[in-house]
């Protein structure tokens, strides 16, 4: 025991002696034990969440063209956008009585974070529990997923603003100021990092909605450019409401055709089984620019991709790792020959050369035990930042 | 008493041959053994102390014949009876001058590094004065300070019999009397036999003998 212990202190001594070697040595190791793990951690993990989200999603409906960006925004919320379909779309589903659709529009972001329009029944649908506040009733309220409250700190009755889409676009829209009336409870998934409000509270961001005072009775002329016998033309002097009040929400009102109004996309969930093969069917053979699409089905295509690319990243990481592994081997073999001297001088001391090999194996020991303890920090550290790796790296 | 008997010592692969008719150094006595560089000095003190082995010949260290000795045996012996200092000062650059002081104790496990020895390492430091330079490391210190270290770890174990190879070698005049004098009072404290090396002839007036290398032959 005493002979082990004084074999540690004195290849301890020499670590840290030569601490640019030993850091070295340690990080190469680690990165051979940390890489491989990590991999393989978030893979599994990726694949887990991807599963566990697309299959509790029977069918998305979306404008025709990739249905992996499809799948992953309506999912997820993120990657590209698809292009807009229209609430009449949505619609159609209602009316063959074989599911609904929950709409779900992700135009627009408060800061980093996307606003998602929606409706009650999305909710409901994926079971989203409020932990404190109470749903969004009025245009203008919002709930926040547990993620997002926790990054900005919010709590009920504070407030966030909508991003300006381009801050360069003059024609472009105000931003709108979202009362947060409700935090939502985690869920583990893309809903806690989303901020979810009435669609139409979207619209209201889109333009398609605006409250402004009332041109009938307005003081000032300036802003009127006529006055005909059902309607009063403004110009652009008129200002736009940007907080919706209950003072001024009588004044929001749409423009135009609320069919034609834009989604991004729509979660149809089908009666049953049988509805669900015969809306695929339908929409099969739409004329239209309409698709229907099983992310379950898309998201398996996405991780077979996934696990392609990871069988390739194996290849090359063994391949990576043995050539480390040889090189530390061959550095540990070059030291002991550049430090012939220093052992010579050990046994010149007294110490048997069984016990100079203990130095040499003592230190090979601390080395591996060093870097397993920087891969396993590593290894928590990138569990902690689980969601974030699964976003860089797979979606 | 040191002894050596028709020593006849050549290194595997080398052409160096080593041979020896006789010699004799009584118990409590100092000597110095003086010749030119490369004559043989180093590997003669290599073989008393029983780090190299003689082909033929007989080695006698205080009654123990050492070249009977196994391997093990031999090494605890010096160990134990025998404190060496090195020509080249054998310190290891990356332990500290007391580490390197107390080095022999962390490498063998026939010694045990305790309070009493660490005190000893300490006095033994302010003794050979190098007390305020006990956490540099060699490579920190002077030529003599490295000299007085080495010194200081030879005599930690309280040896019989002190071997020093060239002790004052690359030294100025007055550390290497400082050095000397710090080996002949370890001899004369603990009545220890002193052999050293050297090809210094100024130094040879502080010996009770003086061996010139030639003539063991």
């Amino acid at each position: 025991m005493k002979a082990i212990r004084n074999s540690l202190t004195i290849a301890y001594r020499y670590l840290a002696y030569h601490k640019v070697r030993t850091v070295i040595l340690i990080a190469a190791l680690a990165i051979i034990i940390f890489v491989p793990l990590l991999l393989d951690m978030v893979v599994r993990e990726s694949q887990s969440r991807l599963n566990a989200r697309a299959e509790s999603t029977p069918l998305i409906l979306g404008e025709k063209g990739s249905s992996l960006d499809l799948a992953i925004n309506s999912l997820y919320f993120i990657s590209k956008r698809p292009g807009d379909i229209k609430m009449a779309d949505i619609q159609a589903i209602d009316d063959t009585d074989l599911g609904y659709g929950i709409p779900v529009y992700t135009r627009f972001q408060a800061g980093k974070h996307r606003i998602v329009g929606t409706t009650p029944d999305y909710f409901d649908f994926r079971q989203i529990r409020l932990s404190h506040g109470r749903m969004f009733t009025i245009l203008g309220e919002a709930v926040a997923g547990s993620k997002v409250a926790d990054d900005l700190n919010l709590n009920v009755g504070d407030t966030l603003i909508s991003s300006p889409e381009n801050l360069f676009d003059l024609a472009g829209q105000y931003p709108l100021q979202l009362n947060i009336v409700g935090i939502l409870a985690p869920t583990g998934t893309a809903d806690d990092e989303v901020i979810l409000t009435d669609i139409a509270t979207t619209w209201v961001m889109a333009g398609m909605c605006h409250g402004h005072e009332d041109l009938a009775q307005t003081k000032d002329e300036s802003v009127i450019i006529k006055r005909e016998k059902n309607a009063v033309v403004a110009n652009a002097k008129l200002k736009t409401y940007t907080v919706i009040t209950p003072d001024n929400l009588e004044s929001f009102h749409f423009h135009g055709d609320q069919t034609t109004f834009p989604a991004t996309s729509a979660v149809v969930v089908p009666n049953d089984e049988k509805s669900k093969t015969i809306l695929l069917g339908r929409y099969q053979a739409h004329p239209g620019k309409i698709q229907l699409i099983q992310p379950k089905q898309v998201v398996k295509e996405l991780i077979q991709a996934i696990l392609r690319i990871k069988r390739t990243l194996d290849a090359v990481i063994i391949t990576v790792s043995f050539s480390t592994l040889i090189t530390i081997v061959l550095v540990f073999l070059l030291s002991i020959r550049l430090r012939e001297k220093e052992i010579k001088t050990i046994f010149r001391l007294g110490c048997s050369r069984m016990a100079t090999q203990g130095f040499i194996a003592a230190e090979i020991i601390l080395i591996f035990t060093a870097s397993l303890v920087l891969a396993g920090v590593l290894f928590l550290l990138a569990l902690s930042q689980m969601d974030l790796l699964i976003r860089y790296l797979i979606v | 008493m040191i002894e050596l008997s028709r020593i006849n010592f050549k290194y595997k692969h080398s052409d160096f041959q080593l041979g020896i008719d006789s010699m004799k150094l009584e118990s409590k006595k100092t000597a110095a053994i003086i010749g030119a560089s490369g004559c043989g000095k180093t590997t003669l003190m290599s073989l008393i102390a029983g780090i190299l082995l003689p082909q033929a010949g007989t080695i006698s260290i205080n009654n123990t014949q050492i070249h009977q000795l196994t391997d093990k045996q031999r090494r605890l012996f010096r160990i134990r009876n025998i404190g060496f200092v090195f020509q080249d000062f054998a310190l290891l650059e990356y332990l500290t001058l007391f580490e390197n002081i107390l080095h022999p104790y962390r490498i063998n496990s026939a010694l045990t590094l305790d309070s009493p020895v660490k005190n000893r390492a300490k006095d033994l430091a302010q003794r050979v004065g190098i007390s305020k330079r006990l956490k540099s490391y060699p490579g920190q210190t002077s030529v003599g300070e490295q000299q007085r270290c080495a010194i200081a770890r030879a005599l930690l174990n309280e040896p019989a019999v002190i071997l020093a190879d060239e002790p004052t070698g690359n030294l100025d005049p007055n550390n290497k009397k400082a050095i000397i004098d710090i080996l002949l009072q370890y001899v004369r404290d603990h009545d220890a036999t002193l052999l050293v090396a050297t090809h210094d002839y100024d130094l040879l007036d502080f010996f009770d003998e003086v061996i010139n290398f030639k003539d063991l032959k």
